[in-house]
């Protein structure tokens, strides 16, 4: 079984091949060619018409090599320099005209998961990932992706615009001297770290993992006495700040002509180096590892694996995991937010089938329970709608801005004003996303009201369908339950408006 | 190290050349050849001739012409360069004209072999000659009058003719008769006794002159050879479609400047001036000859003669046997060593892929290739097969471009991807990569060779060709390819160096590190087998090498222009240089490093044309087995004494044949054949 990945970076366009080979993945071509689409959209918004052109033009050679090695199994993927242009569906659009082939655009999420999970495959014995609380942090030309994982677990990830042609282009964009464009790069990167430090103040790491398929080779040239074991090694803090060191002094063609570096890395390496010591200043390690892959790799062994990523790793879980992050961070009721995702999950589990919704709806409702109170960070007044706009401002884990704004408005409708037109989040959605998030608020209004006090009181619910038009809810409780009952009274007509079901509640009290 | 002119430091490339094709000629009067051999020897040389002068003579003219006037790397103006360089050929041409028409000619009538002149046929004979004038020559051949009507007609490269002075009714006229390059050249008689009897057909064509111009008198004629400037010289970045481009220059190349005209030494002298003026040539630079104007007729001659007893023994190459070649080659790395084993399982690896139902693609370069190459058949096949061939075909390789351009598009029609490479840059390593699946797997299969892919040639270069399934090589070779065909930047190697990028340094550091070996554990040695020797910052660093106590051994069958054994230069360098019976085309690196030999192979001599610009490849042996039997190869290589000439301080070299010496390369054929 052969695998190909496309993919359409910011500075280049890769086509990496692989098939399995044990455990392991063999590379059978790796292609790059240089294509500074980036230069285009960081600088322009858009990406030019013969950017387009060239990219067919290499996508159809890359489809000549593919077919010699036979290849079925292709994924064509994009990042930020397509992510962020003006004109990405338009490029989208014509690619596939004229190649056939759907390119994935991926953000910050989709990086670091595949890296996450390649990473726990191809390091097993190299080094105890799941039991690790690590910075991954994956350096691309149009950006610098982070992501913060307890053992296993993927709390954040969050996506800085430091990608190696970005600073290379700022510093273009500087007047001022050598030093001077040094110090204001400096800056600049350190600007960026500043805010990771600020949201994390207490950020408790163990390593830090950087991925790294360019630079590090060249690390021997300018460290003499660097050993590389293998493409898994660790650069200690002192090699960094000499690198800085050594690098500053000169000019990048110095830079090539000493350290025998091709000139375009030259350019972009001391942008590196400035951000290596800056994941040093950020967690006060001695020493980062460095991983020599890419993620065109990840991807492919993705691909290739024969067993699913592990179930602990699974898309669900992980999420979960970056909404228990977020309570912590937003200070919530934590307790609650799992009880309602909790019962959410129960009544969508019996219902879904009568509503008409999939397996797949069940993970925007079960991130709106956690996160529909996070609006109370800014105001319990009204803090449905700061819910609304702070969810939709976050970076979550493999979903898309789509997937987002569904979230978001689910957990806006939580309570109060049903979805209206007027409201313009809900009103950017379509038909279907909007039939979606009427009946998913319903089901987490009803959730939320069962734990109205925030004391847990529901031990058990039963779902029940009686009949065709009606479901009964059977809570049972030790407690007082009537406050919990005013809430199901006040969200009742909400849910049947919406479901057409009938819905009535028993209370079980027990002893 | 102390500071020496140029032209003391070095031997001039183009002069070294000329030195070289003077080991060519002395192999053609050295009596131990059997007689053929030493005529097939006299027409290489004629024929390397004719190759300098439109290639190395003409640009060095247009350097002149252009009014270039400063000093090459070794030291010489381009006018100096040219004194000196007519100087030699003067030299050799001599020697070559006194051997054939003296020595040679005498051996041959011992042998029975005789030209002769018209005048000496008998009746018979002169009627077969008479026979083909009327059925072949008369009617392929056109005179063309020159006056002021029709200008002095252009006549292609290497074209011999006849300037004719014609007379009728008191005007006299000028007629140029061009004999086409397609008739033989010779003409092998009828002869009752046995004997080889030939004819010249300018002789027959001279006999029979009038026939052209009835109504006219032949007043005078001569016949006389044109050279003209072929290098091809085209701007690649400004020019979208190669071939295309390379199809033009083809066509304009009959324009081309003359470089040498020769003449045949009774021209009267009337006629001399017309020449020079039709032709723009100079008259002080005409070249009389005392006989034939051109010696590779001799080709066409040997050709017709069966005579074993006068050639070379007769040898097979040894085939190895091969059942299966994949399975061969994963079984190990493997290297054949031709002419004396066979080329067949390189072909074979071809024929297999083009077959087999598992292999998915063939990517292979071309550069020189004969024109009814298997390999090409195969790789048609293969495209049939619907399997992704991609060739990579170097169309400019030197006087071969006609010929190239009728394979490239046969391969293109039957399917093939055929690329052609990077503009500036000769495409000159020798690589084919096969990918096959195997239970659904990827296995690649990777050979490489020091020489082309050219069953012909097989027969007469000692070439090298290693065989390999190792995926490190794979992977290098596929990168390479993707390079060259623009899908991709360079990646890091694992088992190869290439240039233009690397490979220079990559020796430098080899030698710096024998320098360091030598300093430390006084062992710094160097072999190295090439075909040239030419780039002077290489040879800087073998003297400097040589200056800290390095023993350095070079191998260089052509151009060197390094000189040995000169007091604190290069006193501990040695070069050889054998010229035989099989043209040494191997190239072979060794280096010491403190008593583990690295050996290398590569298709890249030491010239600053495959440094930087030749994509070019240099691989390392990592097999013990391998290794030994490629050092050992060296090692006999350097005990010649049949064929080994020893570059001496003072630029020339000394022949070292001793009455019972070894001959290296009949070694192999009988070491081959065991």
């Amino acid at each position: 079984m052969r695998a190909g990945v496309i993919d359409i970076g910011s500075n280049s366009i890769k086509l990496t091949i692989g098939e399995r080979q044990g455990d392991d993945i063999k590379v059978l071509e790796s292609l790059k060619s240089v294509l500074p689409m980036g230069k285009y959209t960081f600088f322009k918004g858009s990406i030019s018409q013969e950017i387009i052109k060239q990219t067919i033009s290499l996508i159809q050679k890359y489809q000549q090599t593919l077919k010699e090695y036979e290849v079925a199994d292709l994924t064509v993927i994009a990042t930020t320099a397509v992510r962020e242009a003006r004109n990405k569906d338009l490029f989208l659009d014509v690619v596939k005209r004229k190649t056939g082939l759907d390119i994935d655009v991926l953000n910050v999420g989709d990086v670091i998961y595949y890296i996450d999970s390649y990473l726990s495959q191809k390091l097993k014995k190299a080094y105890p990932i799941l039991e690790k609380n690590l910075v991954i942090a994956e350096l691309g030309a149009g950006s610098f992706d982070i992501s913060l994982m307890q053992k296993g677990y993927t709390l954040m990830n969050v996506g800085f615009p430091i990608g190696t042609l970005r600073l290379k282009q700022f510093m273009q964009s500087l007047d001022g001297s050598g030093q001077e464009i040094l110090q204001a790069l400096e800056e600049a990167v350190d600007h960026e770290f500043l805010y990771l430090k600020n949201l994390y103040p207490n950020l408790n790491v163990d390593d830090i993992i950087l991925i790294d398929e360019n630079y590090s080779v060249y690390l021997q040239n300018i460290l003499p006495n660097k050993k590389r074991e293998s493409n898994f090694f660790q650069l200690k803090a002192s090699e960094a700040q000499e690198l800085l060191e050594k690098l500053t002094e000169i000019n990048p063609d110095e830079i090539a002509a000493t350290y025998k570096i091709p000139v375009e890395m030259a350019n972009t390496i001391v942008g590196y180096t400035f951000i290596l010591n800056g994941l040093f200043n950020l967690t006060k390690s001695k020493h980062i590892y460095i991983l020599e892959t890419s993620l065109a790799e990840a991807i492919l062994a993705s691909m290739l694996s024969t067993s699913d990523v592990s179930t602990k790793k699974n898309k669900m879980n992980q999420l979960i995991s970056v909404a228990n992050f977020l309570c912590q961070q937003y200070c919530l009721d934590i307790k609650h937010a799992r009880h309602v995702a909790d019962l959410s999950e129960t009544i969508f589990t019996s219902v879904k089938e009568q509503l008409g919704l999939t397996e797949n709806d069940l993970l925007y409702l079960i991130l709106a329970a956690y996160l529909h109170d996070i609006g109370i960070f800014i105001n319990n007044r009204a803090h449905h709608k700061h819910s609304e706009y702070i969810i939709n401002g976050l970076n979550l884990f493999r979903l898309t801005e789509e997937e987002i704004k569904v979230i978001a408005c689910i957990a806006r409708y939580h309570r109060r004003g049903a979805p209206s037109s007027d409201h313009p989040l809900y009103n950017s959605l379509d038909l279907q996303k909007k039939i979606l998030v009427q009946k998913l608020s319903a089901i987490l209004r009803i959730a939320n009201a069962f734990d109205r006090s925030h004391k847990q009181k529901t031990k058990k619910l039963e779902v029940n369908l009686t009949s065709k038009e009606e479901i009964a809810l059977n809570v049972h409780t030790t407690h007082n339950f009537l406050l919990e009952k005013a809430g199901f009274m006040e969200n009742k007509n909400f849910f049947e408006e919406i479901t057409g079901h009938k819905i009535t509640l028993n209370i079980k009290q027990q002893d | 190290m102390p500071v020496l002119d140029p032209k003391e430091r070095y031997i001039h490339r183009d002069l070294s050349w000329l030195k070289f094709n003077g080991r060519v000629l002395e192999e053609a009067s050295d009596e131990s050849n059997p007689l053929i051999e030493r005529l097939r020897f006299l027409a290489i040389f004629s024929n390397n001739f004719d190759e300098f002068l439109m290639v190395r003579v003409a640009g060095l003219l247009r350097l002149i012409d252009s009014g270039y006037s400063a000093k090459d790397p070794f030291g010489y103006y381009p006018q100096d360069l040219y004194i000196d360089i007519k100087e030699q050929i003067n030299v050799l041409m001599s020697q070559a004209y006194t051997l054939h028409d003296t020595k040679i000619k005498k051996e041959l009538a011992k042998n029975k072999i005789f030209f002769k002149n018209f005048e000496e046929l008998n009746n018979e004979q002169k009627r077969h000659a008479k026979k083909f004038f009327d059925s072949t020559l008369y009617s392929i051949i056109t005179p063309m009058a020159v006056d002021q009507g029709h200008p002095f007609p252009v006549l292609p490269s290497k074209t011999m003719a006849f300037a004719v002075i014609l007379k009728r009714q008191d005007k006299t006229h000028l007629a140029i008769l061009p004999i086409p390059q397609i008739v033989p050249r010779v003409l092998k008689l009828p002869s009752e006794t046995g004997e080889h009897d030939f004819i010249l057909i300018e002789e027959i064509i001279s006999q029979n002159l009038k026939n052209f111009f009835k109504g006219y008198t032949v007043e005078n004629f001569t016949l006389f050879r044109v050279i003209r400037d072929s290098e091809i010289s085209i701007s690649e970045e400004l020019s979208p479609d190669l071939l295309k481009a390379i199809e033009t220059e083809i066509r304009k190349r009959s324009k081309a400047k003359v470089v040498h005209l020769a003449v045949h030494k009774s021209c009267a002298d009337d006629l001399l001036p017309v020449l020079c003026e039709g032709l723009s040539f100079p008259k002080a630079e005409v070249v009389l000859l005392p006989g034939e104007l051109d010696l590779t007729y001799i080709f066409g001659m040997i050709s017709q003669i069966d005579r074993p007893d006068l050639c070379y023994k007769p040898f097979m190459p040894r085939k190895v046997q091969i059942d299966n070649i994949f399975e061969k080659m994963k079984e190990g790395d493997f290297i054949l060593h031709f002419p004396y084993q066979s080329f067949l399982p390189t072909v074979e690896l071809i024929q297999a892929a083009a077959k087999d139902e598992n292999v998915l693609a063939i990517k292979m370069t071309l550069y020189r290739t004969n024109e009814d190459s298997a390999i090409i058949k195969a790789l048609k096949e293969a495209a049939k097969n619907r399997k992704q061939v991609t060739v990579l075909v170097e169309i400019k390789a030197r006087f071969d471009e006609e010929r190239n351009i009728n394979w490239v598009k046969e391969l293109e029609d039957s399917g093939c991807h055929v690329n052609y490479g990077m503009p500036g840059l000769k495409i000159h390593s020798k690589m084919a990569l096969i990918v096959r699946k195997e239970e659904n797997r990827i296995q690649r299969y990777v050979h490489l060779s020091t020489g082309n892919y050219n069953e012909r040639t097989s027969r007469i270069y000692t070439d090298i060709s290693y065989f390999t399934a190792n995926d490190d090589f794979a992977r290098d070779i596929s990168d390479i390819f993707n390079v060259i065909t623009g899908y991709s930047v360079p990646a890091p190697w694992k088992r190869i160096i290439a240039s233009p990028t690397d490979l220079r340094k990559y020796f430098f550091d080899l030698i710096d590190r024998e320098i360091e070996c030598q300093k430390k554990y006084k062992n710094g040695y160097i072999f190295a087998k090439m075909n040239a020797l030419e780039d002077t910052a290489m040879i800087e660093k073998l003297y400097q090498a040589s200056s800290e106590g390095v023993k350095i051994r070079l191998l260089v069958r052509g151009i060197c222009s390094l000189v040995p054994g000169v007091p604190d230069l290069s006193e501990n360098i040695e070069v050889h240089s054998i010229v035989g019976r099989f043209l040494e085309h191997s190239r072979m690196y060794i280096f010491n490093n403190n008593g583990t030999p690295r050996v290398f192979l590569s298709s890249a001599d030491w010239m600053r044309r495959n440094f930087d610009s030749r994509v070019e490849i240099l691989f390392e042996i990592y097999k013990e087995e391998i290794k030994d039997h490629l050092q050992k190869i060296t090692e006999l290589y350097w005990k010649d004494t049949q064929k080994t000439r020893v570059l001496m301080p003072d630029k020339d070299h000394k022949h070292i044949k001793t009455p019972s010496g070894f001959s290296v390369q009949e070694y192999f054929i009988s070491f081959y054949a065991a």
